[in-house]
């Protein structure tokens, strides 16, 4: 755990320069040494907030990559798609609201994963992701989503992260 | 023809930024508001980052101002759901309960053991 957690730690490091560099863009050495301090110092305090299993993970210019496929495709069709409903939504007269937290089973395991998955729902506009809990080896989420059609927990699932969740396991599994 | 296709980004932009924001005024409670600001966050910043993309190629202005306008997009679109998800999770366990009825609790069920412990 110590280990891991010390990798992580210098990845954030590592992260937190480069965006540094992209930003100020300047090489000089002031400039340098500042940005290692800053950057050392913001890793330091925020690692612990992060995901612990294997630091390098992210890294993979693989996973990167399709992982920029996924964000541009699938993903985008599927912002796309609810951005327009909840925008109708806004502008019709009843608002057709029908909230109401759900909870929806998922088959994946990694914390990597589970964090991507999370995200996207969230970023998904009408569906909040509130929690992740594990229970019996099985990981939950709970979704606060702004139309619930169902009360059935698979056919929730299929409505929120159906065609989402087989690309996340690719990618991170 | 550079001219029409920014405009035509910033007009995406500007239409789901204002959905998100009307959203955000007539919705009736702080769930479904959180819900509708994730409209301006992100098709709203998508279409303007695009359009200040295109619109700084075709000036031809230089490397740093790009990539600051990437950083710009990505930065509001991928912290968007963290927040998201802390003020929804800390109003709910504050205990601010939705003005309208929700449909269905899931969370409640499974946790009312440990609220009435904690009481």
């Amino acid at each position: 755990m110590k280990e891991k957690n010390y990798l992580t730690c210098v990845f954030t490091a590592v992260f937190c320069f480069i965006l540094w560099e992209l930003l100020a863009a300047s090489v000089v050495p002031r400039d340098i040494v500042l940005g290692i301090i800053v950057s050392i110092i913001v890793a330091l305090f925020s690692t612990r907030f992060f995901v612990h299993n294997e630091g390098g993970k992210m890294w993979n210019p693989v996973r990167l990559l399709l992982m920029g496929g996924y964000a541009f495709g699938k993903m985008a069709v599927e912002i796309v798609k609810a951005n327009v409903d909840v925008a109708l939504r806004v502008f019709d007269t009843d608002m057709r609201l029908h909230p109401g937290i759900v909870r929806i089973p998922t088959e994946l395991k990694d914390e990597y994963a589970l964090s991507v998955l999370a995200n996207s729902i969230t970023l998904t506009p009408g569906t909040i992701t509130m929690e992740v809990e594990e229970e019996n080896g099985k990981n939950y989420f709970y979704v606060h989503w702004i139309d619930v059609q169902t009360r059935d927990e698979n056919e929730a699932a299929d409505a929120i992260k159906g065609s989402m969740e087989p690309d996340v396991r690719r990618i991170w599994e | 023809m550079i001219r029409v296709l920014v405009d035509l980004f910033l007009l995406i932009g500007a239409v789901f930024a204002l959905a998100g924001t009307v959203g955000i005024i007539r919705m009736p409670d702080i769930f479904t508001r959180l819900q509708a600001s994730t409209c301006a966050a992100t098709l709203g910043t998508f279409g303007i980052t695009v359009a200040a993309l295109i619109f700084a190629f075709s000036r031809g202005m230089s490397g740093g101002t790009i990539i600051k306008i990437l950083l710009a997009g990505l930065v509001v679109i991928l912290t968007n759901p963290i927040s998201n998800h802390a003020m929804l999770l800390g109003a709910y366990k504050k205990g601010d309960l939705p003005e309208t009825k929700l449909e269905c609790d899931d969370y409640e069920k499974e946790h009312k053991t440990e609220e009435v412990t904690k009481a």
